[in-house]
């Protein structure tokens, strides 16, 4: 009924599953990251927290099956003015939005706020893969001088694309979902038919740039870079979510503590648990083999999303579908490097399993739309 | 295909999580839950009590004190500033040295911190009513090292002090912390390890802001061994009472087994002035800086520390070489005429117009120093050296004080040894009569003496009968003399009392026999040392007793006259 106009037969239940599962395994430790209810000025209680997320998901469920009834094909039609309405409510946020630790991300709408940024990454994919969709394939060009200002133009667009919301992301500050965008857009170009040679050559640029960017960087930033390359600068400072993080993920060993036995989490030593750092909950109760379970679990969804851009053959939403993996397998390998301090703290949520409703709707939406893919390629 | 690409990629850095968690988790996995451990396990030190101390009659000379102490609990104060106001009238002391307290004395949010040390009692109690209003606040009771007796006992007690950095250490191991207290002298610290029994702990489970969660578990600390003393409290009292404003000491000890039954030093200190000065008593604290630039030294226990020349007791000693070596028998006599040549010196006797004809026994008890100087030429100084090694001169006593020196006695070839110079006759004429080269500390006259009255046992003197459940042994070297040779020596030694002309017949007791024997130590400047050696009775001797005067003068008068009270009193109240 809900999934009359594809095909039934070709709806991924195996990714369904492996979403579910994440979410409850995420759950879980959300439930075990809030028991101890030492955060009293923060307000966080254990009802709140996972019951909020709980009632989230549902509402996010629905969304999810409204996605699923449209064809993705009417949903990249309204690329365009979502986009528009996203580069405006970004604009908006640094004029009257709120400020929430430190950072400018949120917009009230009332009763709740929102994070725009969240969703720019959607936005981008799709507008990206309606306006490259459009596009000659750009497949067997290796320069694109040769196919002249045409192909040149389509690439300056792109990246126009990228560099608005980009821009105002960076200035909220919020770097990591900014720098989120950049995979994105390298990853659509590719697959798109764009050669890595000239991807190199267009990224060259930016890498020259970046020592200038150092200086743009707010103070916070380039401390959390510097700790990254030594978190002893600072132990109690900046660094001591990552050396928190890694003594939680370390001591965790083989079998990890036991769920709510988590000493490093249980007793508030580890920062920002229930949010960015969750997965370092995850990494000391249930050891090397949770952490590994899970792990796999997000492969299987990885290969899974990419299996599907793999068998789509319109243009469009092949380059939808790998936008929207590409998105997805980024967070999660960012967010567990960030945990084991494999790169710097960048304000990214593992995907599916960290506190937060826009995260959470972006994430389902987005499982959503590749599943959407997924049934429609067979009607090609 | 292009997003094989892509996918290989995403499956590498996948790979390499894997490979980082199992690092992380696997190899390095014990070190971190060492770490983890290391966050949230503290300790809480519990300090043990400090053992009691009593006399021989079980009559408390050094007990605990408890006081009252203002302390805040870091983690529940809501307001420090609020807490402080409300705190700071009752105790009256000002709010910013109430600050300065907390600040300094702060080392952990789950360890309340103390702010006013030893409040009276009523503010204990007051505040204690507060507790509800002030978070934060605790009431702590601590005990305190009491010395019920003052100055009286101070020199045998001892008194604690702060540990220093290098004990702390050493004594690691122990548990002991920088706030633990350790005996620094007397047998506060011979037997500290006894004492301060050993130290407990709490070990608790603290979140990231080092508020405690719950208790892990406990050791109770175990207090320390009550010390049982040889010292008979209220004697000591009397002879702290009989030398006050003296410069000496008095000594009474049990010949045959070495208790102690009083040792007074004089000047003396008040041990408790140390326990008030670390809590920051500042009356306390200037007391103790006068203590330690006085002339007087008076935290010196003069009874073992300090070395002075026995002066004419010693003759015991070269009566006791000559009738052991046969160069005298009781028959044998020198003619006194009041001084004697030796080289090209006339050495007189103290009485310049000579004792007549002189036995052993009026010799020693008139102290004629003609006849000791002429004994003493003929045995020489290496046999006078031997004999006074023997009675235990020139070596430690072995008493459970600590500091105790060991004196010198001198030989020929000491003498070479470190002056460079050859042994003069007149230096073993000086030798006879205590003089000269040879010191000797109070305590190892009081052991001679002791010797002579048991009978030629050289015993280990002690001051503690009993600790914890350890009791002292009494321990003894016997001398081998012959019988009559102490025989003879206590003879004389009774003339010096019993006989009018002796030399301490101011001691003289009507209807009741004891001896002993004097000393005048010439100095170079000022008045002599004044020494007086007895025991009591004269059969079955049962008290020695050893008074010397710095600077007191003959040790006929003064010396004498306490020596006689003491023993009047022992008399009197212990049915002698």
């Amino acid at each position: 009924m809900f999934f009359r106009y594809g095909n039934w037969k070709n709806f991924d239940f195996i990714l369904l599953a492996v979403t579910l599962v994440i979410f409850a395994i995420g759950l879980s430790f959300l439930f075990s990251a809030s028991y101890q209810q030492y955060d009293a000025e923060e307000g966080l209680t254990l009802h709140s927290l996972v019951v909020k997320q709980i009632i989230r998901f549902a509402l996010a469920f629905f969304i999810a099956i409204i996605i699923l009834k449209v064809d993705y094909q009417k949903w990249l039609e309204l690329a365009y003015p979502l986009y528009l309405l996203n580069v405006i409510l970004l604009a908006m946020v640094l004029l009257l939005g709120q400020t929430r630790l430190g950072a400018q991300r949120w917009i009230s709408l009332g009763f709740i706020g929102f994070q725009p940024s969240e969703f720019s990454k959607l936005i981008v994919i799709f507008t990206l893969a309606r306006y490259l969709g459009q596009k000659e394939n750009a497949l067997g060009n290796n320069l694109f001088w040769r196919k002249g200002l045409k192909y040149s133009k389509t690439l300056v667009v792109s990246f126009l694309i990228v560099g608005a919301p980009f821009i105002l992301i960076v200035k909220q500050p919020d770097l990591g979902t900014a720098l989120t965008l950049i995979p994105i857009l390298l990853a659509m170009l590719y697959v798109w038919g764009t050669s890595i040679k000239t991807l190199l050559l267009v990224s060259l640029p930016c890498v020259v740039a970046s020592p200038f960017l150092w200086h743009m960087l707010k103070p916070y930033q380039k401390r959390r870079v510097l700790v990254f390359l030594d978190p002893n600068i600072d132990p109690l400072g900046a660094g001591y979510t990552v050396i928190q993080s890694k003594i939680a993920i370390g001591s965790g060993g083989l079998l990890g503590k036991g769920w709510l036995a988590g000493t490093q989490n249980q007793l508030n030593f580890l920062p920002e648990r229930h949010t960015d750092f969750i997965f370092s909950v995850v990494g000391e109760e249930w050891g090397f083999l949770g952490a590994a379970l899970l792990l796999t679990l997000y492969m299987v969804l990885i290969l899974k999303g990419f299996s599907i851009a793999q068998r789509t053959l319109n243009t469009s939403g092949r380059l939808l579908a790998c936008g929207i993996v590409v998105l997805f397998a980024f967070q999660v390998v960012v967010n567990i490097a960030m945990t084991i301090g494999l790169v710097p703290v960048v304000g990214l949520p593992l995907p599916l399993i960290s506190y937060g409703g826009s995260s959470l709707f972006l994430n389902i939406a987005s499982i959503a739309f590749l599943l959407n893919v997924g049934m429609k390629r067979a009607v090609f | 295909m292009r997003i094989g690409l892509l996918k290989r990629i995403f499956i590498v850095l996948i790979l390499m999580l894997f490979a980082s968690l199992a690092y992380n988790q696997l190899i390095k996995g014990p070190d971190y839950l060492q770490l983890s451990q290391n966050n949230r396990i503290k300790l809480i030190r519990l300090d043990a009590p400090r053992g009691l101390i009593y006399d021989r009659n079980g009559e408390l000379v050094a007990g605990l004190r408890l006081v009252f102490n203002v302390a805040l609990f870091p983690q529940e104060v809501e307001d420090i500033q609020k807490a402080l106001q409300a705190i700071s009238p009752l105790v009256g002391l000002s709010k910013e040295s109430l600050m300065a307290q907390y600040k300094n004395n702060f080392s952990a949010p789950f360890i309340p911190v103390v702010i006013a040390q030893d409040v009276p009692k009523e503010t204990a109690i007051i505040l204690e009513c507060q507790e509800s209003n002030i978070p934060g606040l605790v009431i702590q009771t601590q005990s305190l090292r009491d010395y019920i007796y003052g100055e009286t006992l101070s020199h045998v007690l001892g008194y604690l002090g702060k540990i220093t950095e290098e004990e702390l250490k050493k004594f690691k191991v122990y548990g002991l912390w920088d706030k633990n207290l350790l005996g620094r002298s007397g047998v506060e610290q011979v037997y500290d390890s006894l004492l301060r029994g050993q130290v407990g702990g709490m070990q608790v489970e603290v979140n990231n802001r080092g508020h405690r969660v719950r208790m892990l578990g406990v050791r109770y600390p175990q207090s320390g061994e009550d010390l049982y003393l040889t010292i008979d409290i209220h004697l000591q009292k009397l002879v702290d009472e009989l030398l006050s404003g003296k410069k000496g000491v008095c000594i009474v000890m049990d010949p045959q087994n070495g208790e102690i039954l009083s040792m007074v030093s004089k000047p003396s200190f008040d041990p408790n002035q140390f326990i008030l000065a670390l809590n920051g008593n500042p009356g306390a604290r200037r007391i103790i800086a006068k203590l330690l630039n006085s002339q007087d030294a008076a935290l010196i226990n003069r009874a073992i520390s300090a070395t002075y020349p026995p002066g004419s007791i010693f003759k015991i000693v070269v009566a006791a070489c000559g009738l052991e070596t046969g160069e005298i028998d009781s028959r044998s006599t020198v003619h006194c005429s009041g001084s004697i040549r030796v080289g090209k010196r006339d050495l007189h006797c103290w009485k310049l117009d000579g004792h007549g004809d002189e036995d052993i026994y009026s010799a020693l008890g008139h102290s004629c120093n003609v006849f000791f100087y002429r004994l003493a030429l003929e045995l020489g100084p290496d046999k006078l050296s031997m004999f006074a090694h023997k009675f235990g001169l020139g070596s430690l006593t072995a008493i459970d004080l600590p500091f105790e020196s060991d004196g010198l006695v001198p030989s020929k070839s000491w003498k070479i040894k470190t002056k460079k110079e050859k042994w003069y006759d007149g230096e073993t004429a000086n030798f006879a009569i205590g003089q000269g080269y040879l010191l000797t500390t109070p305590l190892q006259m009081a052991r001679l003496i002791s010797a002579v009255a048991n009978g030629g046992y050289l015993i280990q003197p002690h001051v503690v009968r009993r600790a914890g459940a350890r009791v002292t042994k009494n321990t003894s070297l016997t001398m081998a003399f012959k019988d009559f040779t102490w025989r003879t020596i206590r003879e004389g030694m009774r003339m010096v009392v019993q006989d009018e002309e002796g030399t301490g017949h101011r001691a003289y007791i009507p209807g009741c026999q004891w001896a002993a024997k004097t000393g005048t130590a010439q100095t170079f400047q000022g008045m002599a040392h004044g020494w007086f050696g007895g025991f009591y009775p004269y059969d079955q001797p049962r008290i020695a007793i050893l008074v010397f005067l710095e600077h007191g003068g003959s040790g006929g008068d003064a010396p004498a006259s306490i020596a006689k009270e003491v023993i009047q009193y022992l008399r009197k109240n212990k049915e002698l």
